[in-house]
């Protein structure tokens, strides 16, 4: 009986081939969709997990009550993870670790190289799986002077990591230098680590580096945990609430675990809870998936079921001899799943192809491989689909009665029809809000993009401090400026795209003592100001020519309201204890993503803290610009310079929502075309069942014009109710998405209307295709088919 | 009663026939007088609204859907005006057809309709397509598919109605042979020379029995 259905699923495929290959593709198209996302979900949702002991790890976070609201950070004291070890028993093992800090440079005889890592605690490796090729990893970071190395530096460096374990290798960043002994090499960080450290070195060592900066007021490390497997975390975090206050009195910062696993999905905080974070794409981007496949299947169900008059003979004939119902369901099931069956095979073969771009657009390194899990989840997907677009044609098929299948007098019903249209509406109000979509995503992007930062992003430079002497700085500044093509350059404390060094240390006269204000901390050096091309809008920049501006202070506008300055300049105030005079005022500039507002900001005159070069160059000949600053920095620190340019810098704030942006312009356009083709085989099929009522109307004089308006009538009327549907939707969601930023574009009426009149336009066009097909045949034709 | 989407009309009305085992009854009639509903309510393709259906020492009339179909099953055989052959199946795959829904073995099922198909002289054409065949051929093949499950009553409508006289004469002659092996048939028809073939004439008009003509003495 099988195979008596499957001969006839080939043949019934091979008959109405427009239809097949309409629904083979549409399917394929959705499968290839659900399992692209799929494998990236997959991959997400397993991204900082790959640890023995994920369950038990977990992150301590600090809730920092400023006058601003509640910031939420990763960052605690650094004695905070010895002080939990010893003082809550629930807590197995603790490590403390320095944040991540790229650009350290190493150096091996001759050759020189910088890595990105961390400091840590021995236990560190207790907690975390690294994976230990060379040294003995019970002792990596027993001594204060020890070093482990990943695989590819440990090559690069030594030659091979055997050869690395026991060698002694310098490093320096910022004013700090020592030199340190190889203690292990470990296999290199695969994609599914956020951090991925070159290098490991002493936490005992990096709080030496903070000399006096160790204390419970300071934030400056991060703390890991492994709990107990008993243990209860919402007591466990009510107990250790107040873990920092106990310890520093007058401290508005509390504290609470965060299961480690969770800290790369759930990454936003609001009042001191998390509230989301890439979660939501991860949610996103598997609705649109299913949705996607959803309108693949819609596609399936209506052609099926249109195209079921030309089958009623076979199902009446069938039903006579004795098939029952159920077979015959069965009969439309086997025709769903060797039909999704085949498009499952043409997804396959079509995600391999669009791996590598899929993996360029995401930033990720997925692959395909062919394991029990991975089979046994297509193979869901699979049978899922075959149901989902199977069902409704196997039911509405086989429940006909021989005797009305064989007057042939079936007419479709009512409610049949309002299924049909209700699934073509369905679909077009899921392809616009797409498109509104894409278009608020896009519009929202240009907007940020020519948004006034307050400072000339363009043709600036910045550079990699690390390597250059601190006390060669301002002859090494001075020699660049003298170069050809740079017309500015001076050095700053940290990069300005995502500044985050701030501190609650600045004090006024007049300010109350139990109001605690944030402000960031920038370093800079003569010159920074004009290099960078801020806005003074009053007083004046630092400068050589006065002396002592290191008790000097400049203001952005939000840190003078923050204060309630009326006229700053020439005002004093205090920073951790010395009293700085203010000598200007700059207009507000943006170092973080537009999500947020202009936070306030000082800028103090510290050249000794150089973590950054900035340098201004003229629009011509950038290469020779660049090539000669390069020559300049090799024979200052003997490496290659290590620089970005300041607008790249500042879009990578964006880079996920310029990815959440390119993808869902691939995934909508996906939408938008398996729709039509689902409208293209529904016109195709409209036009044909009236081509006899198309050629009686010729006859009778009808005009090409007015056919083409019979048959597009129908199905511009499906799209204005989608329309109507999608627009309050698409508005509701573009807004919520809008108010997570703190500059906002509008959401102009014409992006609704437009978008809707571009859906139209593509749907009458599909549906005109067809009706012009149907008028303008003879209709000699199609009165002689009767 | 017979309910199309604008009225309902009584199509048939008081009828009281006796079908006996091994009869061949010719029913005749102008159109629209319920020859059709009659034989589709004997061919358990319809229940009747009213009244009581005995087929095989069942009363049927109330019988589900699913009943009927599985009565129907072996026990009727059909064959019909426009042939109604399934277009994507070869001749042998429609002759097989009604022996797949008995479940028959494969061998079996094989030689069954290789034997019924070479008697319908046929056989040569086993692996072609319907579209491929003649009228007389295509009717051939639905008469093959009717009797390869050696159904007891077989139910014809207008059997004829889409064929010349040579290939229309020829399809009479099989239902006679087939009756004279014992198949009980029934007939609608409107021509009064097919009619000829039946031991029985019932003539029917608006819904009611008006004559019936015994041609010849029916012996059981």
């Amino acid at each position: 009986m099988l195979r008596h259905q499957l001969t006839l699923a080939f043949r019934s495929f091979m008959k109405f081939k427009k239809i097949f290959a309409i629904n083979l593709f549409g399917l394929a198209i959705g499968l290839t969709t659900v399992i692209l996302v799929m494998m990236w979900v997959k991959d997400e949702l397993n991204i900082s997990r790959n640890h023995e002991k994920i369950d038990r790890i977990y992150a301590v976070m600090t809730n920092h009550d400023n006058s601003g609201g509640i910031v939420t950070i990763g960052i605690t004291p650094g004695e905070m993870a010895e002080a939990m070890k010893v003082e809550l028993p629930q807590v197995e093992l603790s490590a403390g670790t320095s944040p991540f800090i790229e650009g350290v440079n190493f150096e091996n005889l001759d050759t020189k190289l910088t890595g990105d890592g961390l400091f840590v605690d021995q236990d560190y490796f207790n907690i975390f799986d690294v994976d230990f090729i060379e040294g003995n990893k019970a002792q990596i970071m027993t001594g204060i002077n020890s070093v482990a190395l990943s695989e590819t530096m440990a090559t690069k460096l030594f030659g091979s990591p055997a050869a690395a374990l026991g060698k002694s290798l310098k490093w320096q960043a910022f004013d700090f230098a020592n030199e340190v002994e190889v203690t292990g090499v470990y296999r290199d960080f695969g994609a599914m680590e956020v951090d991925q450290a070159d290098y490991f070195l002493s936490f005992s060592y990096f709080k030496q580096m903070l000399g006096e900066g160790v204390h419970w007021g300071n934030f400056n490390a991060s703390t890991y945990l492994l709990l107990r497997p008993e243990t209860d975390i919402p007591s466990f975090n009510i107990q250790i609430a107040d873990f920092i206050k106990n310890k520093d009195e007058g401290s508005n910062v509390s504290a609470f675990v965060q299961p480690f696993g969770d800290t790369y999905l759930y990454g936003t905080y609001e009042d001191g809870k998390v509230i989301g974070g890439r979660i939501s794409y991860v949610k996103l981007f598997s609705a649109i998936a299913i949705f996607i496949l959803i309108i693949a299947c819609i596609n399936f169900m209506n052609l099926t079921t249109a195209r079921s008059m030309s089958r009623l003979k076979e199902i009446g004939v069938k039903k006579s001899m004795g098939a029952s119902r159920g077979g015959l369901f069965g009969q439309f099931m086997v025709e769903s799943l060797l039909l999704t069956f085949f498009a499952l095979v043409l997804a396959i073969i079509a995600t391999f192809i669009l791996q590598p771009f899929f993996n360029q657009v995401t930033s990720k390194t997925l692959s395909m491989s062919f394991q029990p899990e991975l089979i046994l989840i297509l193979l869901g997907i699979w049978l899922l689909t075959s149901f989902l677009a199977g069902i409704y044609p196997a039911v509405y098929l086989s429940k006909f009665k021989p005797v009305q299948v064989m007057k042939s007098n079936i007419k479709g019903s009512f409610g049949e029809l309002l299924a049909r249209k209700g699934l073509v509406v369905f679909q077009f109000a899921i392809s616009l809000l797409l498109i509104i979509g894409i278009s608020v995503i896009g519009k929202q992007m240009s907007f940020i993009q020519n948004q006034n930062l307050g400072y000339n992003q363009s043709q600036l430079l910045q550079i990699n401090a690390s390597g250059v002497n601190p006390n060669q700085l301002d002859s090494f500044l001075a020699e660049l400026r003298k170069s050809p093509g740079v017309e500015n350059a001076s050095s700053l404390s940290h990069p300005l795209v995502g500044l985050n060094s701030s501190t609650i240390g600045l004090t006024w006269e007049g300010k109350n003592p139990d109001e605690q204000v944030k402000f960031e901390n920038v370093s800079v050096n003569i010159g920074l100001i004009e290099t960078m091309g801020f806005e003074v809008a009053d007083g004046r920049a630092f400068s050589a020519d006065f002396g002592d501006e290191e008790s000097k202070i400049i203001l952005n506008e939000a840190a003078v309201r923050a204060i309630g300055f009326d006229d700053p300049v020439g005002k004093i105030v205090n920073l951790w204890g010395d009293d700085k005079e203010v000598i200007a005022v700059v207009k507000d500039f943006n170092f973080e993503s537009l999500k947020e507002t202009v936070k306030p900001a000082f800028l103090k005159y510290d050249p000794g803290f150089a973590q950054k070069i900035m340098v201004r160059i003229g629009a011509q000949n950038q290469q020779e610009t660049l090539a000669s600053i390069d020559a300049l920095f090799i024979k200052q620190t003997a490496q290659a310079m290590d620089y970005s340019f300041m607008d790249a810098d500042y879009q990578t704030l964006y880079a996920s929502e310029q990815r959440v942006s390119k993808l869902a312009k691939y995934f909508g356009l996906m939408a938008i075309f398996l729709s039509c083709l689902g409208l293209f085989g529904l016109a195709a099929f409209t036009a044909e069942k009236r081509k006899k009522e198309i050629g009686v109307r010729k006859v009778m004089g009808a005009t090409t014009f007015s056919i083409l308006t019979l048959v597009s009538k129908d199905f511009v009327q499906l799209i204005l109710v989608s329309i109507i549907i999608a627009v309050p939707l698409a508005w509701y969601f573009a807004n919520n998405w809008l108010q997570t930023y703190a500059y906002q574009t509008s959401l102009s009426w014409w992006i609704f209307a437009g978008s809707g009149l571009i859906l139209m336009m593509i749907a009458v066009l599909t549906v005109g295709f067809q009706a012009f097909k149907a008028a303008s045949d003879n209709p000699v034709n199609s009165l002689k088919s009767e | 009663m017979y309910a199309t989407e604008e009225v309902e009309t009584t199509a048939l009305d008081s009828i009281q026939i006796e079908i006996k085992k091994g009869e061949f009854v010719a029913i005749m009639g102008p159109s629209g007088c319920g020859k059709s509903t009659l034989l589709n309510i004997l061919g358990l393709l319809d229940n009747p609204d009213d009244g009581e259906y005995h087929f095989l020492d069942h009363e049927v009339a109330k019988f589900s859907e699913r009943q009927r179909s599985s009565l129907r099953k072996g026990n009727i055989g059909f064959v019909f005006q426009s042939f109604n052959l399934i277009d994507e199946l070869t001749v042998f795959e429609n002759v097989e057809l009604p022996l797949l829904y008995l479940k028959v073995p494969t061998e079996e099922r094989k030689q069954k309709v290789e034997e019924v198909l070479t008697r319908m002289n046929i056989m040569h054409r086993r692996n072609h397509f319907p579209q491929q065949l003649s009228g007389g051929q295509q009717q051939r093949v639905a008469i093959a598919r009717a009797i390869v499950a050696k159904p007891s009553v077989i139910l014809a409508d207008e059997p004829t109605g889409n064929l010349d006289s040579t290939n229309g004469e020829e399809v009479m002659r099989l239902l006679e042979e087939l009756n004279n092996e014992g198949t009980t048939i029934v007939m609608v028809t409107h021509s009064p020379h097919d009619a000829n073939y039946a031991h029985r004439i019932i003539n029917l008009f608006d819904g009611k029995v008006v004559t019936e003509n015994i041609r010849e003495q029916f012996h059981v």
